[in-house]
C-alpha cells in the first residue's frame, strides 16, 4: 500500500520566541494538520525525535499527553540526522501493515531557547557524535572532527576553500529567498575567508548554526491522500546505511556509505540518479555537503568542489541538478537533533510548486539525504509528485 | 593538556592502563597476527579473539585540526590545540593530539612518536604524539 505525504508545518527557523519545546512541536503539529485538512483526533500514529532541549523517557507519548491526544502508536525514534527518512519509512510500515492510518511526524528542537547555547555545545560533543573513550580525551569539538576530513579530502583531492565557500555562498543566496530560513543575507568570498577559524581548516560560515525550528509531516495512504487538501506528494522509495558511529571507525577520511542509502532507495522505486530533478543534501557543514555529493554520486570523487564553483548544483535554471534550493542546514537552519527535517518539508514544497521564489521548475522527484554522526549513518527518501 | 578521563571499565581500558605505564597497548589478533583499532567484539580481519599487544609507538600524521574553541569547560585555556588521526606503523589510525608542534609546523604524512600524558583519572593515561624530529 503506498502512502503519501499530505500535509507540511513548519515555522520560522532561529531564535523562537515561543516558551518551550513542547509548544513548538504542538504549533508544527497544528500547521500539519491544518495543511492537510486534518484535525488531531485523526493522528493514530505519532512519532517524534528526542529534543536534546526538552528529554522525556519516551517523548512521543509525552507530546500526545501535552496534545491530548491517545494514538495507537506513539514511538520515539532515534537516527541522527537520518532521522527524517526513518520516520517515513516507519510510518510507511504502520500504514502497510494496518496498524495506523494518519501518521503524524515531528521533528523539532529548540537548542536556542531550551538551554543555553553553550549548554548544547557542550552536550552535542559529550553525547554527540565524539566517542566518549577513544575521541573525547583528546578534546575534539564537533566541527574539528569534520575538519579532520575536510583536511584528509584537501591533501587527497585538492579540495581547497574556493570549493568550500562555493557550497556556503550558494546555500547562504538560496536561503535569501526562504522566509524561514535562519540567516538570508548572501556574502561573498572575502566575508567567508574573514570569518573567524573555528576548527582549522573550517571557518564559521563553514559551520550550520545552532536554531530553533524544525518541523512536522503528516503520512497517510495514497489512497486516503486523494481525499487531502493540497496536492499529496508520493514516497517512491527509501534506503539506508551506515559505516561507523564514530569517525574512529571509519575505514576511510574521505568517502562514506551515502551512496548505498541511495541505491537501495533507487533499487526500490525503480528509478535512476538521472531521474532526481532536485536534490536535498545534509549539510551541517561544507564540507558534509561537498563529500556527501560525491558519496551519493552527483559527482566523482574530488569533483564536487569545481562543480559547485562552477554552479553545476545552483538551484536556479542555469543548474544541471539544483540542491538544497532552501539554503540548506548551513543557512535554512539546524534545529539540533530535528537537523535534515528541513530538507524534507522542502522537497514537499517543491513538488507542490508550493516554493514561491525559490520554485524549481517542474521537479517530478526529488530525493532527501540525511545524515547521522560524522558521515555515520544516511538515510534516503525518493519523493515522487503524484499524477 | 587537562584530558577528560576515558570512562574506567570501558572496553578500551586496558589501552589507558597501559599508557600509565609508558606502553602504546593495542587490539591484537592471535589467530591472523594483525592489529585493530579501536576495539571491537572480534577481529574484524578474522573474527578470531582479539588480545592486546604492545606498538611501536610510531607512525605518520594523517589529517589534523587546530581547535581554536573548546568545548570541554576544562580545556578552554588549552586552546589551540591540535587533534589529529595518526597512521601507525602497525597498520592502524588512532585519535590523538599533536603536542608540542606550532600549527604551521603540521603537515599530513609527517611521522610521528608516541608519548602519554595524564587524564583527570589518575589511573588512566592517553597516547599523544609528537612530530618525529621533535619527539
Amino acid at each position: 500500500m503506498p502512502v503519501a505525504i499530505v500535509g507540511v508545518g513548519e515555522l520560522p527557523q532561529g531564535q523562537s520566541s515561543l516558551p518551550n519545546t513542547m509548544v513548538l512541536h504542538e504549533q508544527l503539529a497544528r500547521l500539519a494538520l491544518a495543511d492537510a485538512g486534518l484535525a488531531l483526533k485523526d493522528v493514530d500514529a505519532l512519532l517524534t525525535l528526542s529534543p536534546r532541549s526538552d528529554a522525556y523517557l519516551i517523548h512521543a507519548t509525552g507530546l500526545a499527553e501535552h496534545l491530548g491526544i491517545r494514538p495507537a502508536v506513539a514511538l520515539t525514534l532515534e537516527a541522527g540526522g537520518a532521522a527524517p527518512a526513518a520516520m517515513v519509512d516507519t510510518a510507511r510500515g504502520l500504514i502497510e501493515a494496518g496498524t495506523a492510518t494518519t501518521v503524524l511526524i515531528l521533528a523539532a528542537d529548540m537548542p536556542l531557547g531550551g538551554v543555553s547555547r553553550n549548554t548544547y555545545v557542550s552536550n552535542l560533543a559529550e553525547a554527540g557524535p565524539i566517542h566518549p573513550d577513544l575521541e573525547r580525551p583528546y578534546g575534539p569539538s564537533v566541527p574539528s572532527m569534520f575538519a579532520t576530513v575536510a583536511r584528509a579530502h584537501m591533501d587527497r583531492y585538492g579540495t581547497n576553500a574556493e570549493h568550500l565557500a562555493a557550497i556556503a555562498m550558494q546555500n547562504r543566496l538560496a536561503a535569501s529567498r526562504h522566509p524561514n530560513a535562519h540567516y538570508r543575507e548572501p556574502f561573498n568570498f572575502e566575508a567567508y575567508a574573514k570569518s573567524k577559524l573555528i576548527a582549522d581548516p573550517l571557518r564559521l560560515l563553514d559551520c550550520a548554526p545552532v536554531s530553533d525550528g524544525g518541523g512536522a509531516i503528516i503520512v497517510t495512504s495514497v489512497e486516503r491522500a486523494g481525499e487531502s487538501r493540497k496536492s499529496a506528494v508520493n514516497v517512491l522509495g527509501s534506503g539506508f546505511s551506515m559505516g561507523h558511529l564514530h569517525l574512529s571507525a571509519a575505514p576511510s577520511l574521505t568517502a562514506f556509505a551515502a551512496g548505498d542509502a541511495l541505491d537501495r532507495a533507487l533499487k526500490q522505486a525503480k528509478l535512476q540518479r538521472s531521474d532526481i530533478d532536485v536534490a536535498l543534501v545534509y549539510d551541517c557543514f561544507t564540507i558534509a555537503m561537498l563529500i556527501n555529493v560525491e558519496d551519493l554520486g552527483l559527482a566523482a570523487k574530488g569533483e564536487a568542489g569545481p562543480a559547485f564553483v562552477a554552479g553545476r548544483f545552483a538551484p536556479s535554471a542555469s543548474g544541471e541538478l539544483p540542491i538544497n534550493p532552501h539554503g540548506g542546514l548551513l543557512s535554512h537552519g539546524h534545529p539540533a537533533r530535528a537537523g535534515g527535517m528541513g530538507n524534507l518539508v522542502e522537497a514537499v514544497m517543491q513538488l507542490r510548486d508550493a516554493a514561491g521564489d525559490r520554485q524549481i521548475a517542474n521537479p517530478n522527484v526529488a530525493m532527501v539525504h540525511g545524515m547521522g554522526g560524522v558521515f555515520a549513518t544516511h538515510g534516503v527518501l525518493l519523493l515522487g509528485r503524484s499524477s | 593538556m587537562k584530558h577528560p578521563a576515558p570512562r574506567a571499565g570501558s572496553t578500551s581500558a586496558p589501552h589507558f592502563e597501559a599508557a600509565k605505564q609508558g606502553r602504546l597497548l593495542l587490539p591484537h589478533c592471535a589467530a591472523c597476527a594483525k592489529f585493530h583499532w579501536p576495539p571491537q567484539a572480534a577481529c574484524p580481519h578474522c573474527d578470531g579473539a582479539a588480545d592486546w599487544r604492545e606498538a611501536k609507538g610510531t607512525g605518520t600524521l594523517a589529517t589534523y585540526s587546530v581547535v581554536y574553541r573548546a568545548v570541554n569547560p576544562e580545556l578552554k585555556d588549552d586552546a589551540p590545540y591540535v587533534i589529529a588521526f595518526v597512521d601507525l606503523d602497525e597498520g592502524v589510525r588512532l585519535f590523538t593530539n599533536i603536542v608540542d608542534a606550532k600549527a604551521a609546523d603540521l603537515k599530513s604524512g609527517l611521522g610521528v612518536q608516541c608519548r602519554f600524558e595524564p587524564s583527570m583519572d589518575a589511573e588512566l593515561w592517553v597516547p599523544v604524539f609528537a612530530l618525529t624530529a621533535q619527539a
